[in-house]
C-alpha cells in the first residue's frame, strides 16, 4: 500500500512544500493524507522495518487473508476459487463462530445484528460499520418500529389500562428494546467472535469431524425447529384473524377488514391505506421474528457455551482416575479458567437480552393462561390458541433448560476431580477444585437471577401464584363480539 | 508426561490379560452359570440391595412395571433386561392400555368444564403412564445400574454379625409389606364407602352402580356392559397399585442408598478417634466416593419418577384438602376421606424424610472427621473433609430440586399458599352431588 509509488509520492509532497502550504492544511484534506505519508517515510529505515515486521506479523493471523494476496500475486482469478472448493472447505473445524453463521445471516433478512462476513471461516473478517447497508436497514426498522410504538401507546392511554390490554404495548416496546440492544451486540460482536476463537484453539480438540459437527448441528436444529414452529403459529394467527375478520365484515372489502383487525392501532389514528396496511403487515412479521429470535439468540449462545465446557469436559472423562502429571492440571485449569471469562463476557453482552427474554415469556404465559378462561369463538381460534400457549411453554422451558446446562456442564469437573487417585493429587489440582466450588457459572438475567435448573420450578411456582390472584379479578369476556380492544 | 503413562499402564494391562485372560474368561463363565442356576434362599442371602428389593419387583412385575428378567436370582449378575421377554410384552401392554385409558379420561374430562377438581383423573392417569414409562427405561438400565451396586456392596466393610447383614432387607420388607397394606386398606375402604354407601345409586344392582361409577370414563362413550365394567376396575386397581408404587420404589431405593453410607459410617465411627496411617483415609475417601458415583448414577436413573411422585403428592393434597371442606354425606365417606388423606400425607412424608436422609447420611461422616485427632490428621483426612464440606450428595427430582430436608418446609408452605387462594374461591358443591356424578 505505502511503497508502490515512493518517488512519485515525495516529488509531489515536496512541490507542495516549495508552495508554502505547511504541514497544518486542514482545508486539503487529500493533500494533507498525501503529505502523512510522506512523513511516514521520512521515519528512519531501521523503525521502517520494525513496522513492516510487525504489520506482517498481524497478518499471519489471517491464513485465507494471505493465500488470497499469495493468488492475486500469481495472477490467479478469485472467480476461479468459487468454482473449484477444496475439501478443507467443507471441512468443521467445531468453532462457534462457523456454527453461528447462518444463525446471524437468518437474523440479518430480519434487520438484527448487522455484521458483515458472518459466513466467513475465520472470524477476523467480521466488521461492523454505520455505514453497511445492513447497518442502515436495522437503523431504518428501529425507526418504523418507534412509529409503530408511539401509535400503540397513543391506542392504549386512549383506551382503559389493564393487564390485558397493554400486551401489544409490552410486547413491542420489548422488541423495539431488543433491537437496540442487537445493535449494540453486533457492534461488540467481532470482538466477542476473536476472543471465542482464541479461546476454542486453546481447548483440547475432538478428533473426529463428528463430534465436531455437533454443536452446530445442535445449533442449527434448535434454529430450525423454533423458526418453523414460529412460522406455523404465525400463519394459523393469520387463519384466526382472517376468519375473525370474515365474521365482523365492517366494510365491503375482505383485504381491509383483515388489516383493520391486525394493525388496529395505526387505523385508529390514520384513515386505511394499502401502503400503511401492507407496512403495518410487514411490521408485524418482523416482529414476530424477532420476538422469537430473541429466545433462540439465548438459546444458541447458551448451547454454543455448554459445548465448549463439554469439550472440556470430555478431555478430562478421557483420563478420569489416571495418574496425571501436575501440568496437566494446570493446563486444564487455566482452559478452565478462560471458558469462564468468556462465559461472563458472553453473559454481559448478552444478559440483557434475557431477562426482557424471561420477563417477556412470563408475562405472556400469564396472559395466555388468563385467556384460556375464555371460551373460544371457533375452532380456528381454538387451534391457533392452544397452539401458541403450548409453543409458548415450550420455548419458555427450552430456554430455562439450555440456559442452565452452561451451569450443570460447568460443575461436572469436579466430579472427576474427585476421582484424581492420592498419589497425583496436587495443588494444582486442588486450586481446579476449589476453583471449581467456590465459583458460581452461569448466564445471568443481569445479575439478578442465575439461570439454573431450580430457576424453572420457582419461576412455574411464580406463575401458579399470579394466575390463581389474576384469576379472581378475571371476567368472562365474550370475544365473539366485533369489539377491537378484546382481539390483537 | 502423562501420554508416557498411559501407555505404560496400557500395556501392562495388556499383558497382564494375555497372562490371566484365559482362566478370568472361564471362571466369569462358570460365575455367570451359577448365577443363573442359583436360586435366591433367604438363609443364604448376602445382605445386598439387589436381594433385599427382588421380592417388591416380583410384585411389581405382577402388575406390569419394571420388567427385567432374573430379579430372583442369587446375585446382580443373573439379570438381564430383553425386549422380546413376556415380561416386557406384558408391561407395554400395560401401558397401552392405561394410555387409552388416559384418553378415555381426557375425553370426560374434556366434557365438563376445566378446574381444579376436574382435572384429576388426567393427573392421576398422566402421573402413571410418564412413571410407567420411566420405569420401562429403568429396566434398561437396571442390571448394569444393579452390578455397579454390587460392586460397591462388595469393596465395602463386611458385617459385622448375621443381624447385621439382614437388617438392610429387614427395613426394605417391613417398609414394603406397611406402605402395601395401608394401600390395600385405603382401595378396600374406598370400595366399602361407594358401594354399600351411595348416595345416588347410578343403576339398580349396587355392584353394577359402583362398576358404572368406576369406569365412568368408557359409559361416557359406550353404554353400560359388564365386561368393561370389570375391565375398568381391573384397570383402576392396576393404576391404584402404579401410583402407590412409585412413591413405594423411590423410598426402597434411598433406603437402599443410605444403608450403603450407613455401613462406612459405622465403621469410621469405631476408628475415627485412633490416629490411622494415611492408606486407611485413602480407603475410606475411595469408598465413599465410588458410593457418591452410585448416588450421582442412581440418581440419573430414577430422578424422572422421584419428580412424578412428590408433584402428584402435592397435586393430590392439595386437591383431598380442598375437597375436605365439603360437607360427608356418611360416616362412611368421612372414614374413608381422612384416612385416605392422612395416608396420602403420611405417605408424602415419609417419602421426603426417606429421600432426604440420603442427603443427611452423606454428611454424617464429617461430623466424625472432625473427631480425628492432631496426629492423625493427613492430607488425605483433609481432602475427603473438603469434598465433604463443598460436595452436595442428594436424590433430586430431574435435578429441578434437590430432596433434603428443607425441600419439606417449602412444600408445606406453597400447599399452604395455593390452598388459601384456592379457596377463595371455592364455592360449596357436594362433590358427592348426584348431577355431578352424572356428567
Amino acid at each position: 500500500m505505502i511503497g508502490h509509488a515512493p518517488n512519485k509520492l515525495t516529488c509531489q509532497c515536496r512541490a507542495h512544500l516549495s508552495f508554502g502550504c505547511g504541514p497544518n492544511m486542514r482545508f486539503l484534506p487529500k493533500l494533507e493524507r498525501k503529505f502523512r505519508r510522506w512523513k511516514k517515510l521520512k521515519k528512519p529505515p531501521l523503525l521502517r522495518k520494525l513496522d513492516a515486521l510487525f504489520k506482517s506479523a498481524h497478518k499471519g493471523h489471517r491464513p485465507e487473508d494471505s493465500a488470497k494476496r499469495v493468488q492475486r500475486e500469481n495472477g490467479k482469478d478469485i472467480k476461479n476459487e468459487l468454482s473449484y472448493k477444496s475439501r478443507e472447505q467443507f471441512m468443521y473445524n467445531g468453532s462457534f463462530h462457523e456454527a453461528v453463521g447462518s444463525v446471524l445471516l437468518t437474523a440479518q433478512c430480519f434487520a438484527l445484528m448487522p455484521v458483515r462476513g458472518v459466513t466467513a471461516k475465520h472470524p477476523s473478517s467480521l466488521r461492523f460499520s454505520w455505514r453497511y447497508v445492513r447497518t442502515c436497514c436495522c437503523l431504518l426498522f428501529m425507526v418504523s418500529m418507534l412509529i409503530n410504538l408511539s401509535f400503540t401507546i397513543y391506542k392504549v392511554l386512549h383506551g382503559s389500562i389493564t393487564f390485558n390490554s397493554i400486551r401489544p404495548l409490552i410486547f413491542k416496546s420489548c422488541i423495539f428494546l431488543v433491537c437496540g440492544k442487537a445493535l449494540s451486540l453486533a457492534r461488540q460482536w467481532p470482538d466477542l467472535m476473536m476472543k471465542w476463537y482464541q479461546i476454542e484453539q486453546d481447548l483440547p480438540q475432538y478428533q473426529t469431524q463428528f463430534e465436531k459437527r455437533r454443536m452446530a448441528q445442535t445449533i442449527r436444529m434448535v434454529m430450525l425447529v423454533g423458526m418453523m414452529l414460529s412460522f406455523a403459529e404465525h400463519l394459523l394467527s393469520i387463519v384466526s384473524a382472517i376468519n375473525y375478520a370474515a365474521f365482523c365484515n365492517r366494510t365491503d372489502d375482505p383485504i381491509q377488514n383483515f388489516f383493520e383487525l391486525t394493525n388496529d392501532e395505526i387505523f385508529y389514528v390514520l384513515n386505511y391505506s394499502a401502503p400503511l396496511a401492507l407496512w403495518g403487515k410487514l411490521q408485524n412479521v418482523y416482529s414476530t421474528f424477532i420476538w422469537n429470535y430473541m429466545d433462540i439468540l439465548v438459546m444458541i449462545v447458551s448451547i454454543g457455551l455448554a459445548s465448549k465446557f463439554r469439550q472440556l469436559n470430555d478431555n478430562l472423562l478421557k483420563f478420569k482416575g489416571l495418574h496425571m502429571a501436575a501440568a496437566y492440571w494446570s493446563e486444564r485449569r487455566i482452559q478452565y479458567r478462560n471458558i469462564c471469562t468468556l462465559c461472563s463476557t458472553m453473559d454481559d453482552a448478552i444478559s440483557f437480552i434475557t431477562i426482557i427474554s424471561f420477563s417477556n415469556n412470563l408475562y405472556f404465559i400469564c396472559v395466555q393462561l388468563l385467556r384460556s378462561l375464555n371460551t373460544m369463538p371457533s375452532v380456528a381460534h381454538t387451534v391457533y390458541f392452544y397452539f401458541s400457549l403450548f409453543f409458548l411453554i415450550g420455548r419458555t422451558l427450552a430456554v430455562s433448560l439450555y440456559a442452565a446446562s452452561v451451569h450443570d456442564e460447568s460443575r461436572r469437573p469436579l466430579r472427576y476431580l474427585r476421582c484424581v487417585p492420592k498419589e497425583s493429587w496436587c495443588p494444582e489440582a486442588m486450586r481446579f477444585a476449589e476453583e471449581i466450588t467456590s465459583d458460581m457459572v452461569a448466564l445471568s438475567g443481569m445479575k439478578f437471577f442465575n439461570l439454573t435448573r431450580k430457576l424453572v420450578l420457582s419461576v412455574a411456582g411464580t406463575i401458579v401464584t399470579y394466575e390463581l390472584v389474576l384469576i379472581q379479578f378475571h371476567e368472562d369476556q365474550d370475544l365473539w363480539t366485533c369489539d377491537q380492544s378484546t382481539y390483537s | 508426561m502423562w501420554p508416557v503413562q498411559i501407555s505404560k499402564q496400557r500395556r501392562r494391562r495388556q499383558q497382564q490379560l494375555q497372562q490371566h485372560g484365559r482362566a478370568l474368561l472361564k471362571r466369569v463363565e462358570q460365575r455367570q452359570r451359577w448365577a443363573w442356576q442359583a436360586t435366591n434362599r433367604s438363609d443364604l442371602h448376602d445382605g445386598s440391595f439387589h436381594v433385599a428389593i427382588s421380592p417388591v419387583l416380583v410384585i411389581a412385575q405382577c402388575f406390569g412395571l419394571m420388567p427385567v428378567c432374573g430379579v430372583r436370582a442369587a446375585t446382580s449378575r443373573g439379570l438381564s433386561f430383553s425386549r422380546r421377554s413376556w415380561r416386557t410384552c406384558y408391561s407395554l401392554l400395560y401401558i397401552g392400555a392405561i394410555s387409552f385409558d388416559a384418553l378415555f379420561a381426557v375425553n370426560f374430562a374434556l366434557h365438563g368444564g376445566l378446574d381444579m377438581r376436574s382435572v384429576e383423573p388426567i393427573v392421576f392417569n398422566g402421573s402413571i403412564l410418564w412413571a410407567s414409562y420411566q420405569f420401562l427405561q429403568l429396566a434398561r438400565q437396571w442390571p448394569q445400574l444393579m452390578r455397579r451396586w454390587a460392586r460397591v456392596e462388595s469393596h465395602l466393610p463386611p458385617y459385622a454379625s448375621w443381624k447385621e447383614r439382614e437388617q438392610l432387607a429387614r427395613r426394605i420388607h417391613s417398609v414394603a409389606s406397611v406402605l402395601l397394606s395401608l394401600s390395600l386398606m385405603e382401595h378396600l375402604l374406598s370400595i366399602i364407602s361407594s358401594v354399600y354407601h351411595k348416595v345416588c345409586p347410578l343403576r339398580q344392582d349396587p355392584v353394577e352402580s359402583y362398576l358404572y361409577a368406576v369406569a365412568v370414563q368408557f359409559f361416557h362413550v359406550f353404554p353400560y356392559s359388564n365386561w368393561l365394567g370389570w375391565l375398568g376396575k381391573l384397570l383402576n386397581v392396576l393404576l391404584t397399585f402404579g401410583w402407590n408404587y412409585i412413591d413405594l420404589f423411590v423410598i426402597l431405593v434411598s433406603i437402599g442408598l443410605s444403608h450403603l453410607l450407613t455401613r462406612l459410617t459405622r465403621q469410621l465411627q469405631q476408628l475415627v478417634e485412633r490416629p490411622m496411617p494415611e492408606k486407611f483415609w485413602t480407603y475410606v475417601r475411595t469408598r465413599y466416593r465410588s458410593i457418591v458415583e452410585l448416588i450421582y448414577d442412581v440418581d440419573d436413573a430414577i430422578s424422572g419418577i422421584t419428580f412424578i411422585s412428590f408433584g402428584s403428592n402435592v397435586y393430590f393434597i392439595c386437591l383431598q384438602l380442598l375437597k375436605s371442606i365439603n360437607e360427608m354425606p356418611s360416616t362412611m365417606h368421612a372414614v374413608y376421606f381422612y384416612f385416605s388423606l392422612a395416608f396420602l400425607i403420611g405417605r408424602s412424608l415419609s417419602v421426603l424424610l426417606f429421600v432426604s436422609a440420603v442427603h443427611e447420611r452423606a454428611r454424617d461422616p464429617l461430623r466424625l472427621l472432625q473427631l480425628v485427632p492432631p496426629s492423625g490428621y493427613l492430607s488425605e483426612v483433609q481432602r475427603l473433609a473438603n469434598e465433604l464440606s463443598s460436595d452436595n450428595v442428594s436424590l433430586s427430582g430431574l435435578r429441578f430440586f434437590n430432596v433434603t430436608r428443607k425441600l419439606c418446609l417449602t412444600v408445606a408452605g406453597s400447599i399452604v399458599t395455593y390452598e388459601l387462594v384456592l379457596i377463595q374461591f371455592h364455592e360449596d358443591e357436594k362433590s358427592w352431588d348426584c348431577q355431578a356424578g352424572k356428567q
